[in-house]
């Protein structure tokens, strides 16, 4: 085998290894019976139409809000964190950073636990549920924006703040016509990893649920429990698109792939 | 006398105990172009940030036709930049970063069209204004960072070292247009670079500097003719340096001349040639000195070995000469 057909052998396996499941998946929710076979007898929609009923839409929407709000919080906190972080040497640098980046390190279930303890000694019981996952993902999501954004500001060409300066943009100017516009993919990118991450989270959010406030992932996770259903099928092959459509969308408005693949344009 | 377009007053930059620039006073007349020459680290790019308003000086104060800036802003001073990367702004076209200046100052939009429109023209870049940074050769990006710098029509214009990211030929060529440009538009300017052949060709005065101080001021012809230190004469052009009655008598390779006898006469000094190197227009004589002193002779390559330069092959007994008018002597310190 040459080289090049062993190299095509390998991607293949992993892309067997990604996609399959997936596929099968998907196969699986058009199941005529209520068994969960592959490959499917039969063609129905009717576990689709179950997958659309509240029970399954309602989680959805809430991880829906929770992701987008996550995100949105997220990018407002990294702005400033990462400024601070890629451009200053301040007191107290290295502990902001540990802060900032530390949930990456930690298990998210450790921060749920955490978070979970905090809510009840604080006396914010009340809070738990949709406010206290809130908090979770924004702790959890914040690393991603925090490094996509400074990782952006460290890619800036050098000298063009000064430029902008020279040529008589104040400060505020300069960030608004010069430095946004070149960091805006990083940020966009940021934004788009929080939304993910807090789309698919499991870990955390487990913990910090109540009845009638929690994600798709932990009503999955729930459902799982009685065993598989064609239902569920259909239910994971919508919560597995939303966030490929979201990307899609992203990608084709602000170039996000520039920012993933790490083919960046520079002068 | 009127106020100079620039003046630098007792200008001290310090990073902690690092110091930058080491007390420097300058002063350049409207229209003049002042060149600050010396190898990397002697202050000069600091110097330039300090003009730019980049960051403030420790010390000193900087003049702009009299009035003092050393504590404004850089978008408050007036100043163009053409830096040594461009620093274009990459996600702007060619038109639009030229237009960048004038927009930040309100000015109306037919005035920018028009003004942005002869900027390019100056620099010979009509018709790519539509261009991004990322679609121009280096030397069209240079283009339109001058053009971008000269569109304001600052008060000074400041080039760091922009000629050092092209290639030589076209370095050479932008030589001659920058000065050119400077002189028709009779624009200020001060030019850093480390390069002495930019600094010779391109130049009114120049400002040596060493170590954060100016080691010496003077037109081009003055500053290669009349060295005042043995940095200077060092680090312009090539100089041989002889150590006679504690003083240091300097004499420059192609003034000097070889000889078989000794000559009545200038400066003379018996050696050995040690290495002969072809350049094509000129030869080198590398020489031991029968004293331990080595010195250097430049010669024309008049295609004559036996003429008036005579091609002495390595290892033959020569006399170093050098008439007494090419021979000028410095403080040994």
């Amino acid at each position: 085998m040459t080289a090049w057909g062993g190299l095509r052998a390998v991607v293949a396996f992993v892309y067997l290894f990604m996609l399959g499941p997936i596929l099968i998946t998907a196969a699986v929710s058009f199941n005529e019976s209520n068994r969960s076979q592959f490959p499917p007898r039969g063609f129905s929609l009717q576990w689709w139409q179950r997958a659309l009923a509240p029970e399954w839409v309602d989680p959805l929407v809430f991880s829906f809000k929770l992701a987008s709000l996550t995100a949105l919080f997220s990018t407002l906190l990294a702005l400033p964190l990462a400024f601070a972080l890629a451009r200053y040497r301040f007191k107290g640098r290295e502990a902001v950073m540990a802060l900032t980046l530390g949930p990456l390190m930690l298990p998210a279930l450790v921060t749920g636990v955490g978070l979970l303890q905090l809510f009840q000694y604080v006396g914010w019981r009340d809070y738990i549920g949709f406010t206290a996952l809130l908090v979770g993902h924004v702790v959890i999501c914040l690393p991603f924006a925090v490094r996509t954004v400074a990782i952006s500001l460290h890619t800036l060409p050098p000298h063009v703040e000064l430029a902008a300066a020279s040529l008589g943009a104040s400060r505020w100017r300069t960030l608004r016509h010069v430095v946004f516009p070149l960091i805006k993919s990083g940020i966009v990118a940021g934004a788009v990893f929080a939304f993910v991450h807090s789309f698919t989270d499991v870990n955390l959010s487990l913990f910090l649920v109540r009845p009638g406030e929690q994600p798709i992932t932990i009503k999955i996770l729930g459902f799982l429990e009685y065993g598989f259903a064609p239902t569920l099928a259909a239910v994971s092959v919508i919560t597995l698109i939303l966030p490929l459509i979201l990307v899609a969308i992203v990608e084709k408005v602000s170039g996000l792939g520039d920012f993933i693949y790490g083919e960046r344009k520079r002068v | 006398m009127s106020e100079p377009a620039l003046r630098l007053a007792g200008i001290e930059k310090r990073y902690g105990a690092t110091v930058a620039v080491a007390g420097i006073d300058l002063e350049v007349r409207e229209g003049e172009f002042v060149t600050l020459l010396g190898p990397s680290g002697c202050g000069k790019t600091t110097t330039l940030g300090l003009i730019a308003g980049f960051f403030p000086p420790t010390r000193g104060e900087i003049y702009l036709k009299g009035r003092p800036v050393a504590n404004l802003p850089p978008f408050r001073r007036d100043i163009g930049v053409v830096f040594q990367d461009y620093a274009l702004f990459p996600h702007m076209t060619a038109g639009e970063n030229v237009a960048f200046g004038l927009k930040m100052r309100d000015l109306k939009k037919a005035e920018i069209e028009q003004r942005v429109r002869e900027a390019l023209d100056l620099v010979q870049l009509a018709g790519l204004a539509e261009r991004r940074p990322l679609e121009l050769s280096g030397g069209q990006r240079q283009r339109v960072a001058l053009a971008r710098a000269l569109v304001i029509r600052p008060a000074v214009l400041l080039l760091d070292e922009p000629l050092s990211n092209l290639d030589l030929k076209l370095r050479e060529e932008m030589r001659v247009e920058i000065a050119g440009l400077q002189r028709r538009l009779g624009i200020t300017t001060v030019f850093v670079t480390h390069d002495q052949g930019e600094a010779l060709v391109m130049s009114d005065r120049i400002a040596v500097m060493n170590a954060g101080r100016i080691e010496q001021i003077g037109r081009p012809a003055e500053i290669y003719e009349q060295p005042a230190t043995r940095f200077v004469a060092e680090f312009i052009g090539r100089m041989n340096f002889f150590m006679r009655d504690g003083k240091i008598l300097a004499i420059r390779p192609e003034r000097a001349r070889l000889a078989t006898e000794k000559p009545k006469t200038g400066f003379a000094a018996r050696g050995t040639v040690r290495q002969v190197l072809y350049l094509g227009a000129t030869l080198e004589y590398h020489l031991a000195l029968d004293n331990g002193e080595r010195a250097l002779v430049e010669a024309q390559n008049d295609g004559n070995a036996d003429g008036n330069v005579p091609r002495f092959a390595a290892g033959s007994v020569v006399w170093f000469t050098a008439p007494a008018e090419s021979c000028f002597g410095m403080p040994a310190r």
